[in-house]
């Protein structure tokens, strides 16, 4: 296989735990470690698809236009 | 000497001498680690909590501060969030020392923050941040911030999150202080003005109907360049010299005023009288340079720190 690199990304958890599978990660020889995004996307199979609004519980996030919003949450036009 | 703290900042240096002197300081027995704070300033600088995290992660008992953090150069609802990350990440041993700046008006415009809104901004800030910390979710509508229903988690370890120390000499600072405040930190002053600016915040406590001695503790504390050397009139010069290029101005008669220097002696009549005004945590940053800061750093704490009964730091 072509050079490939492997990361791990890192979720919320106490302290202690993220040190240790960081220094971990190292050793065991992943490339990088990331922190994750704190929101997901909606998920969707392909540009075009339409995906579910923002749910209430974003609150003062959500679009109140009533569009759709892209995987990278903006608003479309 | 009864109570006393003192902890140490760290200016701008290689990662691997400051991942030292922190882990330095901490065995040595000082109680806290500082950063100071700036997004663009007349020489190099960190940034504060990016710097905090990184000294957290390798120390385990000694409480870190920003000292302190020009909260207006942020949004405050990003700044509530990186606050209350780096209280979790280092087991709830952040102090949040705040401070209006404004000595580099390069920075507001680098900002995008008008500099003559930076006092309403920490003010309105500050609220933003405390209402973050403890309430889930919260709504918040005023000048500059509006939100509703916004939930911050994790909340900081500290419960309705780390003590706020307000940075500044000014009466506005020492009014922020009184009404805001869980500690003052001062810099530059004289122990005659140090207690006289102590009296004024608990006189504005009264007036805004807070007792600064009911609650959560108020901690006085005051930042104090050093440099300690048996030769005064070196520890002087050396002082003058560094402080004059990290501020662009002259230094040469304000160190005789203002620095702690000289012979461990002469340091503790110096530190007497303004554990005398009202002192209770020092933060000691040594201006001998870089390369004599872990000297500096040992011996204070060799001939220093034993004169001073300390106790656990405020929550």
């Amino acid at each position: 296989m072509p050079a490939v690199r492997f990361g791990v990304t890192l979720a919320f958890q106490p302290p202690e735990s993220l040190r240790a599978l960081a220094i971990r990660a190292e050793a065991l020889g992943f490339d990088s470690i990331h922190s994750r995004r704190g929101a997901s996307p909606p998920l969707r199979t392909s540009p075009q698809e339409e995906v579910a609004r923002a749910k209430p519980a974003l609150g003062a996030l959500r679009s109140d236009r009533g569009g759709t919003a892209t995987q990278d949450g903006t608003p479309d036009a | 000497m009864r109570d006393t703290r003192f902890g140490v900042t760290l200016a701008f240096q290689a990662p691997e001498s400051l991942r030292a002197l922190a882990i330095r300081a901490e065995a040595l027995g000082f109680d806290s680690i500082w950063s100071g704070d700036h997004i663009a300033f007349h020489n190099p600088t960190l940034e504060s909590l990016t710097t905090l995290s990184h000294l957290a992660a390798i120390t385990r008992r000694v409480r870190i501060g920003t000292g302190v953090y020009l909260l207006a150069l942020r949004h405050p609802t990003i700044a509530a969030k990186s606050v209350a990350t780096l209280d979790v990440l280092s087991g709830g041993r952040f102090v949040f020392g705040v401070g209006v700046g404004g000595e580099f008006p390069k920075e507001f415009e680098a900002a995008g923050v008008p500099h003559h809104e930076r006092g309403r901004r920490v003010d309105e800030a500050i609220a933003v941040c405390r209402l973050l910390w403890a309430k889930s979710p919260a709504s918040f509508e005023g000048q500059f911030v509006r939100f509703t229903d916004v939930a911050l988690e994790p909340k900081p370890v500290q419960p309705g999150g780390p003590p706020i120390w307000i940075g500044g000499r000014s009466d506005h600072a020492l009014r922020r202080a009184a009404r805001l405040g869980d500690g003052w930190v001062s810099y530059v002053v004289t122990p005659e003005r140090y207690r006289a600016s102590l009296e004024r915040i608990h006189a504005f406590a009264a007036e805004a109907g807070r007792d600064l001695r009911a609650g959560r503790r108020f901690e006085p504390a005051h930042l104090f360049f050093a440099v300690m050397d048996d030769d005064w009139d070196r520890a002087r010069v050396q002082a003058a010299r560094y402080l004059t290029r990290q501020y662009n101005q002259p230094f040469d008669e304000l160190v005789k005023k203002y620095c702690l220097l000289g012979p461990p002696a002469v340091c503790l009549e110096t530190l007497a009288r303004f554990v005398e005004a009202g002192v209770r945590t020092f933060i000691i940053g040594f201006v001998a340079g870089a390369d004599r800061a872990p000297e500096q750093l040992e011996r204070f704490a060799a001939e220093v720190l034993p004169h001073f009964s300390t106790s656990p730091s405020p929550a």
